[in-house]
């Protein structure tokens, strides 16, 4: 068993995600999220914007 | 107050030096693997997160070590080593972070490890985020990787009446008519109380639920759910639940620009089984829903039932909002508000 390897040529990248500690240390209140979402066409927001994006569009 | 602090709680962000002080049903809404140690490596705690990406059931591993017994692969000095000078004190860092290769006979898994003592006690947890999925490994012992749950439990002597799904999850098989008896019984004894059970019961399911969603995006597509094409979440949580005999459930996201949108849920099993109440019935899915859009969002939100196919119509009707709206919105579909009646009282625009 070794350390993790260098992944495989042509193996997908994958973006980084936060630790648990990046996560509180970047946490913030709800409400703040995504205060100017662009709006041109809520099928192409569906398949444009995230699920985090998307959601936070809501009102309320 | 307890039940209300954590009816939202927000794991994403929870400090690693707190974890020992979530119970267990907090720690099962952590988005990523939790095993809680004794100092001789003995399990004796471990999330579900932790639980799907192993596919181990967590009561088969709980008091077994994890070195020795269900993570063989970390009996090596990159990790062990680490542990055991954590357990003596040899080390000054409170926490370290270092990345691994987890092995198990159904793939590998990079992962990042943070390790840390448990504040004033002698608990010591493992916090695993999985960074990328790879085919087995060849060519290693056999003994090297993780055993499969049927190993493990093979050795206890098996498990009669006991099913497991294909993440050897324990599931189990029963008639719809399951919900009906629970609702008679809810009747009888406490009519008033079926809504608000209910709900509580879908936030608790929708919470795990979020967690599952979440590691299955993870090990499709290396992508946190939260972070793909809402158009993709959707089709996601419709298959789950159509796959778990739920109904048919599509988003009508036209509405959207106005602050809300609206869910249909066709075929529900709820309101199938609840025809006798002759009023809203689904009010677990739209817990369950409530708890899944939160998680997503990062924030609370709500979900009412607005029409239900156990009051005629012809399918189960919900709207999505944020949670300041929440008791306008219930207080609409207790008027028996239409979608398009909720937009107008509510306001139409952004």
């Amino acid at each position: 068993m070794t350390p993790a390897d260098a992944p495989p040529s042509g193996e997908r990248a994958v973006r980084r995600p936060l630790t648990t500690r990046e996560r509180f240390d970047r946490s913030r209140p709800a409400g703040e999220l995504m205060a100017d979402v662009p709006w041109d066409g809520v099928l192409a927001d569906a398949d444009r914007m995230t699920a985090r994006q998307f959601l936070a569009t809501l009102v309320g | 107050m307890r039940a209300a602090a954590v009816a939202f709680h927000q794991p994403a962000t929870v400090d690693p030096f707190e974890v020992d002080g979530l119970d267990d049903a907090e720690l099962d809404e952590l988005p990523f693997g939790v095993v809680c140690l004794d100092a001789s490596g003995t399990i004796l705690r471990y999330n579900l997160a932790e639980a799907r990406m192993a596919r181990l059931d967590r009561h088969s591993v709980i008091g077994r070590t994890f070195f020795g017994e269900v993570a063989r692969c970390t009996d090596v000095p990159e990790f062990r080593g680490r542990f055991d000078a954590m357990v003596q004190g040899t080390t000054e860092e409170p926490l370290q972070r270092f990345d691994f290769l987890f092995d198990f006979k159904f793939g590998a898994q990079e992962v990042e490890v943070e390790m840390l003592r448990a504040p004033a006690s002698e608990r010591f947890y493992l916090l695993v985020h999985r960074r990328r999925f790879r085919s087995a490994r060849e060519n290693l012992a056999p003994d090297f990787p993780a055993p499969l749950q049927s190993e493990l439990v093979e050795r206890d002597g098996g498990e009669r009446g006991v099913l497991r799904d294909d993440h050897e999850q324990r599931v189990v098989h029963a008639p719809y008519a399951l919900f009906s008896s629970l609702l008679r019984t809810c009747q009888r004894v406490a009519p008033e109380t079926w809504g608000i059970f209910c709900r509580e019961w879908g936030v608790q399911w929708g919470r795990r639920l979020a967690v599952e969603l979440e590691m299955a995006s993870l090990e499709a597509t290396e992508l946190s759910l939260k972070e793909r094409a809402m158009g993709e979440v959707a089709d996601a949580l419709s298959a789950r639940l159509r796959d778990q005999g739920w109904g048919e459930l599509s988003l009508d996201l036209s509405d959207a620009p106005t602050g809300l949108f609206r869910l249909e849920l066709h075929e529900s099993t709820i309101a199938a089984a609840a025809r006798s109440l002759q009023g809203r019935a689904c009010h677990l899915v739209a817990g369950m829903l409530s708890a899944v859009f939160s998680n997503l969002a990062d924030r609370r939100l709500h979900v009412e039932e607005l029409r239900c196919r156990a009051q005629g119509h012809a399918h189960c009707e919900f709207v999505v909002v944020g949670s300041t709206r929440k008791d306008r919105v219930a207080a609409l579909a207790e008027e028996g508000a239409s979608f398009h009646e909720v937009i107008d009282a509510l306001g139409r625009g952004r």
